[in-house]
């Protein structure tokens, strides 16, 4: 059960066979990529109408067919958090005074209490979908070459590469002793026991944890590591990126002006 | 407590990430002084089992159950300065593949589990300890530093969230109210966990624990293995 | 006759005091094929660890090609590979090419040189098109496979395998004494092997040290092998074949097969032997 449990959990999160593929946004360079993520989601939240909304959403999902991802991992990808926006929403609906659509006792629901939900969880759900785009078409390796080339400190780069390496290693170890304590509880537990247990799980998993800590340190001398890394991968911006951007500020400058100066709402 | 895009306006978000700056080269440079070239695979190692150990839930009083935030227990085990840059690098992990969080709002993410749910912990622990000077000053400092991390990070996220006008649908009272009552029963749970695994560390390896190294230097020292 | 590692008196303590090895003292010849056999929580792999210069000694020494190992370690570690028991140790980086390539990069060699030695690398351990790959996603045998190439490819003079045959299938093992075989031929290459794997011991190596904390006995493999009451209170095995021939020997009350096969190969040699010739 577990073990299906971490592959279907792998395949959903951690996959990356959709960045491998070859089509058009994977190719795209990745700090084009991740600068276009930053300006979607920054024109989103800027966006005060549900037409720009809907408008960008669809862009992106068309980005995301035409790279050849699965709708149905797309959207599972994406849903989580506009879910949760969702049910932060709701009340809105009831509270927000105006135009009365509903009115049933006490259930009064409001033209503007809609209006105000649905932007909300839809603004969501652009950013998180344009987000959730950059993980899907670009390789892990690729994003930290580009923070790299970005000139984020190394400090950071080496370690998530290092971390997201050993994320799936400390997983799988947590699931296993999950199981092991589960296979050797057979009555319902207090809570604070159940703390207890946990607590001991954690701290094994840090001792050991800290020991491949060490082990990882020694195997990476053995190779000659003096504090730094150095990397072969090269990266160069070509005209099918510049055409890549100049479309998004595009986009960006007609959603902005569109709303701005023409009132469109 | 990961707040995505799309719920604060860019002000703010603008604002945290002006805000986490220096806190990021302050504990770049803090690492740097205080540990070896060694740390940084034991850092990354260990990142990654907190990143592991977020994804488990763990009972709270109530009858809910909730995830260890693990702020509290990365500043006490890697000090402050370490306990930031990993909980930064959780934080990214977790936004880009599980878009718990955001691009945008990474800032403010940063700020209040980073910032202050490292830092307030590890300030509040460090008090203790050197007050009480014993293994129960510790736990005390432990308990306590968890449960205030905790309970001010979900404040400062509602304030933000209430301070978002254009974006955020609610009033910050209910926004802080909100993050504030819910959080200070997760502040139990997870003060509770933090001082089990503290004295289940300290009783078995308190060799691994760096507090000495990681104070800063205005702070009197104390030597932990002393006071076990 | 040059040396390749020398040991003397070396005792090694963890930091929580836990003694690993006591006064273990030990000769590698250049070119040679030496195996560490010894049970578990031996000191195997602490031997081998301190013998790359990652730990250092608590007491003793250690010398490399002549030179102490504690003056001017990083030469020396570009001359010593070693591939840990546990691939997930030394497989850190997002993809394999990063983690091929993490050596040469370190030795400064130059971007022509480290393409070429990284390809070569995986080529040998049949791992050519695995480049993008996140090792996180490959099976245990190929993880040890691509732990190998990050080490072959800094082309070592003197080479360490801790458990190097552990979670290969048959095919895998047979490549990898092909692979050693070549460079022990080819580039003179040193070896030292730790192992449990008894039947794989006689392929590639030439002599053995039994260790449990300290040397228990050292000899040719012939020799090792023909003592099975030190081997056993070593807790150790002997090869499959090697048990059958003392049975046999046993059974028919002599010491009719000498020396005892210790491969399948000397085994069918030793059978048609007796076969045509019964008495
Ligand atoms: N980091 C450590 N701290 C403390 N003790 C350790 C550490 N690593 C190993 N040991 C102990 O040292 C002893 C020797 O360990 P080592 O790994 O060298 O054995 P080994 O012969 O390689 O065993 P195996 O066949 O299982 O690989 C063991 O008893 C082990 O528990
Ligand atoms: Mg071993």
């Amino acid at each position: 059960m577990i073990s299906n449990f971490l592959n279907l959990f792998e395949d959903i999160f951690f996959n990356e066979k959709y960045s491998s593929l070859n089509f058009i946004i994977q190719k795209i360079d990745p700090r084009v990529k991740i600068f276009s993520s930053i300006a979607l989601i920054s024109i989103a939240i800027l966006a005060k109408s549900i037409l720009t909304l809907i408008i960008l959403t669809s862009i992106i999902f068309i980005l995301s067919i035409v790279s050849r991802i699965p709708l149905k991992i797309f959207l599972i990808r994406t849903s989580l958090i506009p879910l949760f926006t969702t049910l932060i929403a709701l009340p809105l609906i009831f509270i927000t005074p105006g135009n009365q659509i509903l009115n049933l006792n006490f259930i009064n629901i409001t033209t503007e209490g809609v209006h105000k939900a649905l932007i909300f969880i839809l603004r969501v759900w652009t950013c998180v979908n344009s987000l959730i785009l950059l993980t899907l078409t670009t390789k892990f390796s690729n994003i930290i070459n580009a923070m790299e080339k970005l000139k984020i400190p190394k400090i950071f780069t080496v370690m998530i590469s290092i971390t997201y390496r050993f994320i799936f290693l400390s997983i799988n170890e947590a699931y296993r002793m999950l199981l092991a304590k589960e296979s050797r509880t057979f009555k319902k537990e207090s809570r604070l026991k159940e703390i207890k247990t946990l607590a001991s799980m954690l701290s094994t998993l840090f001792i050991r944890s800290y020991e491949r800590g060490e082990r990882v340190y020694l195997a990476m001398m053995a190779r000659g590591y003096n504090g730094s890394v150095n990397n072969l991968e090269k990266m160069s911006i070509n005209r099918r990126d510049v055409v890549f951007i100049l479309i998004v500020l595009f986009i960006c400058i007609i959603a902005l002006s569109s709303e701005y100066f023409l009132g469109v709402s | 407590m990961h707040i995505p895009d799309g719920f604060l306006d860019l002000s703010i978000s603008t604002i945290m990430f002006l805000l986490v700056i220096p806190f990021w080269i302050f504990s770049i440079k803090g690492v740097r002084s205080v540990l070896s070239d060694k740390q940084v695979p034991l850092m990354a190692t260990l990142t990654a089992m907190f990143f592991a150990a977020q994804m488990m839930n763990y009972p709270i009083i109530g009858g809910t159950t909730a995830h260890l935030l693990g702020g509290p227990i990365l500043a006490i085990t890697l000090g402050p300065y370490a306990g930031l840059i990993s909980m930064t690098i959780i934080l990214f992990i977790q936004a880009l593949f599980f878009g718990d969080g955001g691009l945008i709002t990474f800032g403010a993410n940063v700020w209040n589990m980073g910032v202050i749910g490292v830092f307030i912990p590890y300030l509040v622990f460090i008090i203790f300890m050197k007050i009480m000077r014993n293994k129960k000053g510790m736990l005390i400092g432990a308990f306590l530093g968890a449960f205030l991390g905790d309970v001010l990070a979900a404040i400062f996220a509602g304030l933000e969230l209430g301070l978002s006008t254009i974006n955020f649908p609610y009033n910050v009272q209910i926004a802080v109210m909100a993050m504030g009552v819910h959080h200070s029963v997760i502040g139990i749970g997870e003060g509770i966990a933090t001082v089990m695994i503290l004295s289940i560390l300290l009783s078995k390896r308190s060799d691994l624990l760096q507090l000495q190294k990681m104070a800063p230097r205005w702070l009197p020292s104390i030597d932990l293995r002393g006071s076990k | 006759m040059d040396l390749a590692i020398e040991v003397k008196d070396l005792s090694y303590s963890y930091p929580d005091g836990f003694l690993a090895l006591d006064r273990v003292s030990l000769k590698v010849i250049l070119n040679e094929r030496v195996a560490i056999l010894g049970p578990n929580g031996a000191g195997k792999s602490t031997l081998l660890m301190l013998i790359s210069g990652l730990l250092k000694p608590s007491k003793g020494s250690i010398h490399i090609l002549g030179r102490p190992i504690d003056e001017n370690i990083h030469k020396i570690r570009s001359e010593i590979g070693i591939v840990f028991q546990d691939p997930d140790d030394q497989l850190f980086c997002p993809t394999l090419w990063e983690d091929v390539t993490f050596g040469p990069l370190n030795m400064g060699l130059s971007e022509d040189e480290v393409v070429k030695r990284g390809k070569e690398a995986l080529r040998m351990v049949g791992l050519d098109g695995y480049e993008e790959r996140a090792p996180h996603h490959l099976s245990a045998g190929e993880k040890k496979k691509a732990a190998i190439a990050t080490v072959l490819v800094m082309k070592p003079k003197i080479l360490i395998l801790d458990e190097p045959t552990a979670n290969l299938d048959p095919k895998g093992k047979k490549e990898l004494v092909k692979i050693i075989d070549n460079l022990h031929k080819n580039q003179k290459i040193t070896l030292i092997i730790a192992t449990h794997d008894m039947d794989f011991i006689p392929l590639i190596a030439d002599r053995a040290y039994i260790l449990n904390k300290r040397i228990i006995a050292e000899g040719n493999l012939e020799d090792i092998f023909s003592d099975s009451d030190m081997m056993m209170k070593a807790g150790l095995d002997l090869p499959t074949v090697t048990r059958l021939f003392e049975f046999i020997n046993e059974f028919m009350g002599s010491d009719k097969v000498k020396p005892i096969p210790l491969t399948i190969e000397q085994a069918l040699q030793e059978i048609k032997r007796l076969l045509k010739n019964p008495q």
